[in-house]
């Protein structure tokens, strides 16, 4: 039998959003004194105008507001990783800046970099505000 | 309990949000397009003699603004996106009730194709709190901007609403495999002017088809609850505490929209016969 597949793979050494993400609700809890977390999750919504295999949303949740959820962005992305496809807070997005709240992003420096300006908007700042409030 | 929902519309209108909602004896009054400080709107109830009310939290979604003249400790914030906030209601004796208050996109900025996706997520995120609750007692109510017959409104993958209560009592229709769960939706029965207004919101473009009257501010509920649901009680509010809500031509005078006001009963029935005994 004739081997037709290439002599060698290479994985993907780019950031996933996901990944990059999911390093981030490990650091909230700890600069909130537990009382802030974050998550990614699967998301199941249903996109039809746009192809994507891998959709997530990241919320910010109140622990002791009985998982009270904020949902900052949704993603998706294909196989590839990139372009990264997000779905930003309407007033995220407009703080920051961006015509509508559907942001592509192509490579992994500019993922990093929006992803920082997003946690670091004031209205993230606030919604983590009011968490930590409500939950004294 | 009684509420009224209505899309200000960016304008300062305190002193006829107060007499509207104590002449119709607003238990929970839902604002929308609202940008001033809630307070304003406390102190001016407050000038009346009126002390009961008090403002809630919506942490993270400032389009929407609660006042209640119920304990806060009977609500409980539960999900807040940049259009909707949802919360719980639970008072001792009563159904345990998820509030979702939305405004949703409008029309003026997204295509018909748009908002039915777009609510599409919005469903799947009420069934996903809907079933981390472990129940489905779910009222949704605002400015749609979407009117009872758009898909979005309509569509299986969407809101999935109905206007007949006995069809959606089925629970849930399947199609291709997949179950899509029913909402009520009683708002069809303000369509047209038979009881006054035919809509909440008056908008004449220059296109061949334009409604003129558009009900854009509804309410929809799981029909396991709709039973509790007083549809004698709802209405477009046009008139209250001789405020006139309509200008000389009957269009929206104060608002860009029509405050909408409606009834449910949430006590349940051991606690309603103790009630009554």
């Amino acid at each position: 039998m004739k081997n037709l597949w290439p002599e060698k793979f290479e994985e993907n050494s780019n950031p996933s959003a996901k990944s990059i993400l999911e390093e981030q609700t490990e650091l909230l809890p700890k600069i909130t004194n537990g009382i802030v977390d974050a998550e990614v999750v699967n998301s199941d919504d249903i996109i039809e105008n746009i192809e994507n295999d891998f959709s997530y949303r990241f919320n910010l949740i109140g622990r002791f507001i009985k998982n009270y959820r904020f949902k900052v962005l949704s993603f998706f992305h294909d196989i590839t990783l990139y372009p990264v496809y997000f779905n930003l807070d309407e007033e995220i997005a407009t703080e920051l800046g961006y015509k509508d709240n559907n942001i592509k992003i192509q490579t992994p420096e500019s993922l990093e970099e929006f992803l920082r300006t997003v946690l670091q908007s004031e209205r993230v700042k606030k919604v983590i505000g009011s968490i930590i409030k409500l939950s004294k | 309990m009684n509420i009224l929902f209505w899309n200000v519309g960016k304008k300062n209108l305190e002193s006829e949000i107060a007499t509207i909602m104590t002449s119709t004896h607003t238990d929970i009054l839902v604002l929308a397009e609202y940008e001033n400080a809630s307070s304003n709107l406390l102190r001016i109830l407050q000038q009346r003699g009126i002390i009961e009310y008090s403002a809630l939290s919506t942490i993270g979604c400032n389009r929407i603004k609660v006042f209640t003249n119920s304990e806060m400790k009977y609500f409980r914030p539960v999900e807040d996106a940049d259009r909707y906030s949802i919360i719980e209601f639970h008072k001792p004796g009563n159904l345990c009730l998820l509030m979702a208050m939305v405004h949703l996109s409008s029309k003026l900025f997204w295509k018909e194709d748009d908002q039915r996706i777009e609510v599409s997520f919005f469903r799947s995120d009420i069934e996903r709190i809907e079933k981390s609750e472990g129940h489905s007692n779910t009222i949704i109510f605002g400015d749609f901007n979407m009117n009872p017959f758009d898909p979005g409104m309509i569509s299986a993958e969407a809101m999935h609403s109905l206007s007949c209560l006995n069809t959606a009592k089925s629970v849930h229709r399947t199609i291709k495999g997949r179950q899509h769960s029913f909402f009520y939706n009683p708002s069809w029965n303000l369509l047209g002017d038979r009881d006054g207004v035919a809509g909440t919101y008056f908008y004449k473009d220059s296109n061949y088809i334009s409604y003129h009257w558009n009900l854009l501010d509804q309410v929809i509920l799981r029909p396991s609850i709709a039973d509790r649901f007083d549809k004698q009680s709802f209405r477009i509010v046009t008139e209250a505490g001789g405020i006139n809500l309509l200008n000389a031509n009957n269009r929206p005078a104060l608002s860009d929209h029509l405050p909408i006001f409606f009834s449910i009963n949430l006590i349940n029935e051991e606690s309603y016969e103790k009630l009554m005994a």
